[in-house]
């Protein structure tokens, strides 16, 4: 969410990959889910070059924005958690 | 594998409510430029499409879950079950033609296929019912108009090869949604509905649907209810003026002694599986029973006597085939409402216009639970 957040504009499935590092396998669900609960939309877009297919194109509505800034605000309030040693 | 080849797999493995996600995927794999890059993405969109697959298995879960939880409902199918197959086995033994017996095997599968698809896809509220009680009772006239006539009986549609008794098919819905649903609109309908039954005529449903509207009344007192109650009682009293010259069908009329010729315990079943019927409301506490409960006990309990006094159809037990559809239909009008609607029912101040979510004295008590 963070990484749609920061973004200006739509962003497509592959470039939310490449920056969130997160595989499809996982990014998808995570996308659906997102815009089951309405924070989430997207359209397709013409491709810029001709030949090339449309893509679907994805950025947070509003309340997904607002979300996404409280948790991120929460998350930089947190401490980040001590790794624990394994117990052996 | 070429991509070609793993768009086709995405959008094939995708479910149908997840389609326009793998139509975004087939997009976004088509527009990487890199080759091996491609791949690799495709391959997470299939992980991605099996992870839906398994969503909707867990929502459909869920969805069922309603049934599981609803002891009455499987009740009901397991009682259905088991008097459908006695019946089955009784034209087995009595050596019923084998269309007969094809027929019931038939039914019992297409009821079974129904009453599980309806209560999975239908969600029951008042325009349901309505429509339900409305479209019933049309038929119902139009049988008792346009139907198939034996000695001045008017009560079959033709279907094909098949005569569906549409009376045994309709009346069980039609009168558990009374139940659940007491307006001006659905007592209409039963009052058509009791119309159609006069001029059938058909002494054994007229008075199961006397005593299923009766019974309505017992529990919903008030003008709408008594009201429906009367004019059923005047078809019922119109069908035992008419004469009923209709004779006896071989496995299907009278069996319940006849079958006792063949061999007691043949008799014995042949009462145990139309007993059977009327078990699933045993099972279910006092205090928790709801009205259409107990007026789909008392339905098929006052078919079972017409059918032990005169000759009338043996429900379910023996050649029903339109009664085991009706009986296993009639599970549509069962299943309890959401949680939500026992709020809204409990603000109706009359209580004849009323709808059926959880026992009579339960719902008033709930409203004051905290």
């Amino acid at each position: 969410m963070t990484a749609l957040l920061d973004a200006s504009d739509s962003l497509h499935g592959y470039e939310i990959m490449q920056v969130t590092g997160i595989k499809p396998g996982t990014l998808y669900p995570m996308l659906a889910r997102l815009a089951d609960q309405a924070l989430l939309e997207s359209q397709w877009q013409e491709a810029p070059v001709d030949g090339h297919p449309p893509r679907h194109m994805y950025r947070l509505t509003d309340s997904g924005r607002a979300l996404a800034t409280d948790l991120a605000r929460d998350d930089r309030g947190r401490p980040q958690p001590a790794l624990r040693a394994k117990p052996t | 594998m070429s991509r070609r080849a793993l768009q086709r797999m995405v959008l094939w493995l995708a479910p149908g409510h997840r389609r326009s996600w793998a139509q975004a995927m087939v997009a976004e794999i088509a527009a990487i430029e890199d080759r091996r890059a491609a791949t690799h993405f495709a391959l997470g969109c299939l992980v991605a499409c099996a992870r839906f697959q398994l969503e909707q298995e867990i929502w459909a879960r869920r969805i069922g879950s309603g049934l599981v939880t609803d002891r009455f409902s499987i009740l009901t199918l397991g009682c259905g079950l088991a008097g459908g197959l006695v019946g089955l086995s009784y034209l087995l033994i009595a050596g019923a033609p084998l269309t007969m017996v094809t027929v019931n095997g038939a039914a019992i599968l297409i009821g079974l296929f129904f009453a599980l698809g309806l209560r999975a896809s239908v969600r029951i509220n008042d325009q349901v019912i309505m429509g339900v009680a409305f479209a019933g009772a049309l038929i119902l006239l139009g049988t008792a108009t346009f139907g198939h006539a034996v000695e001045e009986a008017r009560r079959w549609l033709a279907i094909g090869p098949f005569f569906i008794q549409t009376s045994l098919i309709l009346l069980p819905i039609l009168v558990t949604g009374f139940a659940r649903l007491q307006n001006p609109a659905t007592a209409t309908a039963m009052v058509l509905t009791a119309a159609a039954m006069a001029i059938q005529p058909d002494r054994a449903m007229a008075v199961m649907l006397f005593v299923a509207v009766a019974l309505v009344g017992l529990f919903r007192p008030g003008r709408l209810t008594f009201g429906t109650a009367m004019a059923c009682a005047i078809a019922l009293a119109i069908t035992l003026l008419l004469p009923d010259r209709l004779p006896a069908v071989p496995f299907v009329d009278h069996i319940l002694w006849t079958g006792f010729a063949i061999g007691p315990w043949v008799g014995l079943l042949l009462w145990a599986g139309c007993l059977t019927l009327v078990c699933p409301i045993l099972f279910v506490p006092g205090a928790q029973r709801t009205v259409p409960q107990h007026v789909l006990a008392g339905s098929w309990l006052t078919l079972i006597a017409a059918a032990a006094i005169g000759a009338y159809p043996t429900p379910v037990v023996g050649y029903g085939a339109s009664a085991i559809l009706g009986y296993f239909l009639s599970l549509l009008f069962l299943q309890p409402l959401p949680q939500g609607r026992a709020t809204e029912a409990g603000l109706q101040d009359d209580p004849s216009n009323s709808d059926e979510t959880s026992p009579p004295l339960r719902s008033s008590i709930s409203s004051f639970a905290t």
